[in-house]
């Protein structure tokens, strides 16, 4: 099974050579796309000196078959294609190849790779053009690609470079510009061994808000066309907000970025008399062409397109922007999730709970948490702030959750769905039962009797120094919560009781991880009860049964708090009928 | 092309593959076809990174017909009635044949293939043609390392089984504690499970000859797929290896990975002064501690037992819930006590009794309890333990 094959000299003299390595950047665009056609879900870049000195790229694609690694840095050697015909139908990124070769001839090059089917993977090193190491190595599938010493032999070129953090950022630039046609691609980026991007597999709401931000996301509008077999689609800001410059503006055809002045154009009369000429729009436009229709190997970079019919093309992009500015297109930030309020007493420490009914709680739109960390911010588009009609609003029993046969559905192992009148439910099920243990501590702490599972095999613990000194600090306060516990030895301790309903007991883990907690207990007996509740409960990935489900339902249910956990992160979401009839357009 | 690592070797035994001869082609009656397809089905794993393992291993060989399917953690190999044409062998995928089959209305079934890897269903006027594989890319069915084999009833057997399964634990963290313990000598069988909340353990003796002692953990799934085939009671093989456990039925074998010791010294955690005895109807106490446990805490599920002269009260308080109680009549002449259970393992215990009359044997509130018949049959000897849910404070 050979992939890579030789073009012939009919098709590489119709394919227009070219310089495409002018700096560092074109070798990472050029990588990108290698690891992107080799179906990647996670790559990762790493350069040092603006990419001068090193530039790594490592993906978890298909891999080159070892015999075939050679012949990957040839000149017009590709997998992509084979001949000229092909490029019509070219859905590829690359095609030419000439990528490797180029980059190959300018610098020190190192492919590293392994196919799924490969047991091992081969590692092959060039210098000048010579190969210089060649061997089996041990590694996961995937390929790296390094390149080092970029413009060793063309001293004229490298003292054309801009400055390491100029070549920096437009290295991280092109990775934004990929991450944004390639969401369900996970993307890193290295500099100099600092992390500056981290993009993590997404959908293209997620990962379009990730490398905009929290302060220019919330002005997009999602627009969505189709004409014949073109589809467009993308995001455009509203016409309040504008930027200084084009920076914010990226065209994608066929997932390829672009630049082109037809579509500029259109962009521009989108926009006329809505905002200054002098200002420019957030675009974010994706369009989908069948590839007959376009040509793209008008230069080496690909980055220039033609169109067939461009006339098309533009009338198109005007009128669903104009459309869409005017509002006759439902936003994309319609809500499908409405439930979202961290409740807190007034008084924001968790010992005032008690004995305050739901009711009389604060709202607060608040995003910390009890230990005042700010709650990972890249998801605030679920926690929607202005919910008109909250969860909280109503009792928790008014939930009609035995709705006839009371479907329960855990999703991921991670989360319980719950069909209810006029919607869905959402529980995370690790929150909810860290909020019932953290209730039953909490009670059991304060006066209650708690309950102790006495075990057949009573567990001895080797304690290190630090967990010993925390024992003997809540030695008389872990039989309240359910412990029974008892030195045994120098820095040993026994169990031989658990409170009753704990999961995750795991031989005694459990209570040398809460031991193991810096300073356990020092201030507070909640910070006990906490940390007991976060390591006793259910963790996501756990299978449920129904009547586990259900039984974990009732419980949260039956807590005053149910909506929180005790470290503030909500439980429970709701997902009403009507924001999903919305959703797909049904009313 | 999908690899194989070498450790499968080691537990999946059986006769050599006949290489090479493509096509096949067998007639088995319907009603065959459709009894053995489902029964191997259950043994496709519903979701696999490997497609292969989807597929049932049909063969023909002079010998007969055979059905085999496997997750890599147990297989199961099965005969088939029917006539063999041609001998060969071919891989379809398993879920598919069954719903094909069960479409079928009467008749006999003809299984064919030419080249190996396209399967041809026959039944009357109707004719299916589904890819499958090469009889060869099934993961090969190597030869087991048997020290122990011994002879047994399929009915013993399940009975050892259903008295000591449910105790088996499901925290992988100590996967010893994840199958039921087995100790095979020349005096018979012993089978001990326990999740450290409580034990079970029922023994048969059994004049076996001249065996080698064997002492392995069985996984749970492996005994669940046995109890699933063993409908009509016989003789049959069982054998342990150091890594896996294989038995041997008339018409169907299965095969198991063990799982790894070590497995808890149990004999320890069984009293031996526990005097105080409580002798009580299984069936009245079950029922009464379904009753009563529907008040009880959804958490701990405690219910207590309060011992009296010649008297067993249950009795469950919740917070927000309310209280239940009932009284049993039972003889009992010690002095008066206090236990709670978690009324779920009481009912997970009571199940596995033939006999209506049991025994408690106790010592102190905060020990562990022994459940036992009170008269052991002549089969099979059996005793649980339960340790309580006790009331700090």
């Amino acid at each position: 099974m050979s992939n890579i094959k030789r073009l012939t000299a009919e098709t590489t003299g119709k394919i227009a050579a070219g310089e495409i390595i002018e700096r560092p950047v074109n070798v990472v665009k050029e990588l990108i796309e290698n690891a992107l056609d080799a179906s990647a879900t996670k790559i990762s870049i790493e350069i040092a000196d603006g990419g001068k000195t090193l530039i790594k790229i490592s993906d978890n694609g298909l891999g080159i078959i070892s015999e075939e690694i050679p012949l990957a840095a040839e000149n017009f050697a590709t997998s992509k294609i084979s001949t000229i015909e092909d490029i019509m139908k070219i859905k590829s990124l690359g095609f030419r190849g000439e990528a490797l070769a180029s980059i190959r001839s300018v610098s020190g090059l190192t492919i590293s790779s392994r196919t799924f089917s490969d047991e091992t993977g081969r590692q092959i090193r060039w210098k000048e053009n010579q190969v210089v190491k060649d061997e089996l190595i041990a590694r996961n599938p995937g390929t790296d690609v390094t390149v080092t010493e970029l413009f060793y032999n063309l001293p004229a070129r490298k003292k054309f470079l801009s400055s390491e953090p100029s070549e920096s950022r437009r290295i991280s630039g092109m990775i934004q510009s990929f991450s944004l046609a390639f969401p369900e691609v996970a993307f890193s980026f290295r500099s100099n061994g600092n992390d500056v991007l981290n993009y993590p597999q997404s959908t293209l709401e997620e990962r379009v808000e990730i490398v905009f931000g929290s302060r220019v996301f919330p002005n997009l509008k999602y627009f969505h066309r189709e004409e014949g077999r073109t589809t467009i689609a993308g995001y455009a800001s509203m016409p309040a907000y504008t930027r200084g410059n084009r920076s914010m503006q990226h065209i994608y055809v066929n997932k390829r970025a672009i630049k082109d002045r037809m579509i500029g154009h259109a962009l521009r009369q989108a926009y006329s008399s809505l905002i200054p000429a002098d200002r420019f729009p957030v675009v974010i436009l994706y369009l989908d062409i069948p590839p007959g229709e376009i040509d793209v190997n008008v230069h080496p970079t690909k980055s220039e397109i033609r169109f067939q019919n461009e006339r098309d093309i533009h009338r198109a992009i005007t009128g669903i922007l104009r459309e869409s500015l005017q509002g006759k297109t439902i936003s994309f930030r319609e809500k499908v999730e409405s439930v979202y309020k961290t409740i807190f007493p007034s008084g924001r420490d968790g010992k005032e709970n008690t004995g305050i009914s739901p009711r009389e709680f604060q709202m607060t739109q608040s995003n910390k948490d009890l230990h005042g960390e700010e709650i990972s911010g890249n998801r605030s588009d679920w926690l929607i702030k202005e919910s008109p009609d909250s969860l909280f609003n109503q009792d928790p029993q008014s939930i009609d959750l035995n709705s006839s046969g009371g479907l329960y559905w855990q999703l991921h192992q991670s989360y319980i769905f719950i069909q209810i009148r006029g919607g869905v439910v959402i529980i995370d099920q690790h929150a909810a039962h860290e909020r019932i243990l953290y209730d039953l501590a909490k009670k059991n702490f304060e006066g209650g009797k708690p309950v102790v599972q006495s075990l057949l095999f009573p567990a001895t613990l080797e304690l290190s120094h630090e967990e010993y000194d925390n024992f003997e600090r809540l030695e008389d306060k872990l039989p309240s919560i359910g412990f029974e516990v008892e030195p045994f030895g120098a820095r040993a301790i026994i169990v031989r009781g658990i409170p009753a309903g704990v999961k995750n007991w795991n031989e005694g883990k459990l209570l040398q991880n809460i031991l193991g907690e810096k300073g356990i207990g020092r201030n507070s007996a909640d910070d006990l009860i906490r940390r007991f509740s976060c390591h006793g409960a259910i963790k996501a990935g756990e299978k449920l049964s129904v009547q586990e489900m259900e039984s974990l339902t009732d419980q949260l249910f039956a807590s005053e708090f149910p909506f929180t956990c005790p470290h503030g992160r909500p439980t429970i979401l709701r997902v009403e009928m009507d924001d999903l009839d919305k959703r797909f357009h049904r009313t | 092309m999908l690899s194989f690592p070498d450790e499968l070797n080691i537990y999946l035994p059986m006769k050599k593959i006949i290489r090479g001869g493509r096509g096949v082609k067998v007639v088995i009656p319907l009603e065959e076809l459709s009894k053995k397809m489902n029964a191997i089905s259950s043994v496709v794993p519903g979701k696999t990174t490997m497609p292969i393992l989807s597929m049932v291993l049909l063969k023909a060989e002079s010998s007969g017909i055979t059905f085999s399917a496997t997750d890599l953690d147990i297989s199961v190999t099965s005969t088939v009635n029917g006539k063999v044409v041609k001998g060969g062998g071919i891989s379809a995928p398993a879920k598919k044949i069954a719903e094909i089959v069960k479409s079928l209305s009467q008749g006999d079934v003809t299984l064919s293939s030419d080249d190996g890897e396209k399967l041809t269903i026959e039944c009357a006027k109707s004719k299916f043609s589904v890819n499958g594989r090469s009889a060869d890319d099934f993961p090969k069915l190597p030869k087991q390392d048997s020290k122990t084999e011994f002879s047994i009833e399929t009915s013993l057997l399940s009975r050892l089984i259903q008295k000591t399964i449910y105790a088996v634990s499901t925290d992988l963290t100590r996967p010893a504690l994840c199958g039921v313990k087995w100790e095979v000598d020349k005096t018979g069988v012993l089978m001990v499970s326990t999740d450290g909340h409580r034990l079970a353990k029922a023994e048969t003796k059994l004049s076996l000859g001249d065996i080698k002692k064997s002492e392995v953990i069985v996984p749970p799934k492996a005994l669940a797929t046995f109890k699933s085939y063993a409908e009509k009671n016989e003789m049959i093989k069982v054998s342990i290896g150091d890594n896996s456990i294989s038995f041997e039925m008339k018409e169907v074998s299965i095969y198991s990975r063990l799982l790894e010791g070590p497995f808890p010294n149990y004999q320890k955690v069984i009293p031996s002064n526990n005097t105080k005895e409580l002798l009580i109807s299984k069936e009245a106490l079950n029922l009464a501690t379904k009753r009563v446990a529907i008040l009880s805490d959804a958490l701990t599920h405690q219910v207590i037992f309060s011992l009296g002269k010649n008297s067993l009260r249950l009795h469950v308080a919740t917070q927000d819930l309310g209280e239940a109680t009932e009284d049993i009549d039972a003889t009992y002449s010690d002095e008066k006590m206090e236990i709670g259970y978690n009324a779920a393992y009481v009912q997970d215990i009571l199940r596995t009794f033939d006999t209506d009359e049991i025994a408690f044997k106790l010592d102190r509130p905060d020990n562990a309890g022994i459940i036992t018949p009170v008269e052991q049959d002549g089969e099979i000897k059996q005793l649980c333990i339960v340790m309580p849910l006790r009331i700090l404070g």
